[in-house]
């Protein structure tokens, strides 16, 4: 810990240009040592007008084809195929950690789309299993070698930000660890089940919930057609750039964007605290590829 | 099988837009038969409690039959993260005791209903404040309507009645099973006291945001992710705008259960925040935006955001002589 003194605002105003999800995140660029040189994340953010029609009906070839080309961008490699044989391997067991919010699931489509590539690779499918709640009576689960995460993002009234790190909340009794708006979800990637197990972050940006208007609430009006999604290995910087984007969908879509917001402090103490990857946007390899319009970050 | 695709589609730039559906509110009339009896509670956790929530819900409605698949089920305070995992933390950071969950179907349609017991009607109106944004519906004590939803507080009570696939008909629905709802709970809460010390002129009254803990702070105006105010369950805040032309100032208000506390409190916060201020001086913190800060008695007063030095001591002195008035 470098500095210890207590920071408000105004250190957030002198120090950062992350606005306000800096402050949310917790995070300021002098603490605990973010602004290391040697640190660096790639995030992939892939966009694309068709995925999906007003209705939200998906088109699955795109949908394909957006997840092979964050693929092959992510890994610098032009063979979607062998990017997926660098990740998993035939002999895994693999948990595919999906989310069933019912007015805002992973979508069905990529939860197929990432067990095809798993079996592609040669796991059997009696060894991958695709789930939210009951993973910890999942055999898949509880035996995974690998694990892949998956869901959309969406404001959350507690913890700010339901994002790819609170995707694992379900590795253990929830209710453990909401204290101070949620702050320490990062321990969670430390316990046993899932330590060092997963391989890759899909923050589904299709139609995320920019806002929150109470709690466990979801309102249409508060979604945006987006139709993005950001992959990683880094589950700390897909979540970093999703708090970005929430704000920025706010700051576009209000007369007179919030000074405020529900903390999402545990993306940055994800980072500080627990050493889970990196939520500082200055040393995060953001590539975008696709649709650009109203990109926004 | 997925077999690995060849080429990518994003060799074009295309025009996009923001998706915000409309969302629209018949007022055409529905006959809802509305029945107030009490129910069976077969998941009921709370005893008493639960079944006097469920005496202000209708058991049936012309239409819509209850649900088979979720009969009632009443959470308290260890249970409600079961119902809304960790969003049960926003209840709890107010006087929560326990609530009821009902619910009607009918083909490809759910209605839910949410009735919860707050304690006390001032936490009734905190929680439904915190997610209030327009304009007054005119049900129960206080109410707003937005995508499928009615939300509502009475007494010490806060109702949430909801569709998620919302049609003209499922508005119309939920509004007039709010409204009855709204009738059958019989008692009327008091304000939180706090709020009668607010300046009325440039009020903006649907942003008059009531809470207790320094996390429902920073959700409104972030000052400091540590609680440099030292609020707790013990303190009452209320966070409102005041808006004059161009200018849109934030007023905060908190009151300490006594003055030795509230005097500690704000010389902690002149020294952190606002340490070039004197007792009633303003700091420019951003640009062209200045802040203030002042106490009387139990209370801790700051104005933020106001576009000068002047503005912010003229709100400041507002809420000073109110709240000295008040206690004369």
């Amino acid at each position: 810990m470098s500095d210890d003194r207590i920071r408000t605002r105004r250190d957030f105003v002198k120090e950062t240009s992350f606005g306000v999800a800096g402050m949310t995140l917790g995070l300021s660029a002098a603490r605990d040592g973010i602004n290391n040189p040697k640190r660096a994340s790639k995030v992939v953010l892939v966009r694309h007008k068709d995925v999906m029609d007003e209705e939200g009906t998906i088109d699955r070839p795109i949908f394909e084809q957006m997840l092979d080309d964050a693929m092959t961008t992510l890994f610098d490699n032009d063979d979607a195929a062998a990017c997926w044989s660098s990740l998993l391997e035939p002999t895994d067991t693999l948990g595919i950690k999906t989310n069933v919010y019912p007015p805002l699931p992973t979508p069905p489509e990529l939860n197929e789309m990432l067990k095809e590539r798993a079996m592609a690779v040669g796991i059997p499918e009696e060894r991958i299993s695709t789930l939210d709640r009951g993973v910890l009576r999942d055999p898949n689960f509880q035996n995974a070698t690998a694990l892949l995460n998956a869901r959309p993002i969406r404001a959350h009234d507690w913890s700010g930000i339901g994002g790819c790190i609170k995707n694992f909340i379900l590795f253990d009794q929830p209710a453990e660890w909401h204290d101070d708006s949620c702050a320490d979800l990062g321990e969670i990637w430390n316990l046993p089940i899932c330590k060092g197990k997963c391989r890759l972050n899909i923050l589904v940006a299709l139609t995320p919930l920019f806002h929150s208007i109470g709690p466990h609430r979801y309102a249409p009006d508060a979604t945006w057609q987006y139709k993005g999604m950001f992959v990683s290995t880094d589950p700390v910087a897909v979540d970093a750039l999703g708090v970005k984007l929430m704000e920025e969908m706010r700051k576009a879509f209000y007369e007179r964007p919030p000074r405020g917001g529900t903390s999402t402090k545990h993306v940055g103490y994800a980072d500080t605290r627990h050493g889970l990857g990196v939520a500082n946007l200055d040393e995060i390899e953001l590539i975008k590829i696709g649709w650009m319009e109203d990109v926004l970050i | 099988m997925w077999k690995p695709g060849a080429g990518s589609l994003y060799n074009r730039r295309m025009p996009a837009h923001p998706h915000r559906p409309p969302v629209s509110v018949s007022l055409s009339l529905l006959l809802i038969v509305l029945v107030s009896i009490t129910s069976n509670l077969p998941a009921c956790q709370t005893g008493g409690s639960a079944m006097d929530l469920a005496d202000f819900i209708p058991e049936t409605l012309e239409t819509w039959t209850s649900s088979v698949d979720y009969p009632d089920i009443a959470y308290d305070h260890q249970t409600i993260f079961d119902y809304m995992n960790g969003a049960g933390e926003v209840y709890l950071s107010f006087d929560f005791r326990g609530m009821l969950v009902r619910r009607f179907e009918k083909p490809d349609q759910e209605l839910t209903i949410e009735v919860y017991d707050m304690g006390n009607p001032a936490d009734a109106f905190g929680i439904f404040a915190r997610s209030r944004s327009g304009a007054d519906i005119g049900i129960g004590q206080g109410s707003q309507q937005w995508a499928g939803q009615v939300n509502f507080w009475k007494d010490r009570y806060y109702v949430s009645v909801y569709t998620l696939r919302e049609t003209e008909a499922s508005n119309q629905d939920v509004l007039e099973l709010a409204g009855a709802i709204a009738e059958n709970i019989t008692g009327v809460g008091q304000l939180p006291e706090i709020l009668t010390m607010l300046p009325s002129e440039d009020l903006v009254e649907e942003t008059i945001r009531y809470f207790h803990l320094h996390t429902d702070l920073n959700r409104w105006y972030f000052i400091s992710d540590d609680n440099i105010l030292g609020l707790d369950p013990s303190t009452e805040a209320v966070m409102a705008n005041y808006e004059s032309g161009e200018e849109y100032r934030y007023l905060l208000v908190v009151r300490y259960p006594d003055r030795e506390r509230a005097g500690e409190v704000f010389t902690s916060f002149l020294d952190i925040y606002l340490p070039e201020a004197d007792r009633d001086g303003a700091v420019e913190i951003e640009d062209g935006l200045w802040s203030a800060a002042d106490a009387s008695g139990a209370y801790v007063f700051a104005v933020f955001d106001a576009q000068s030095a002047g503005s912010a001591r003229a709100l400041l002195a507002a809420i000073k002589a109110s709240i000295e008035g008040a206690e004369q």
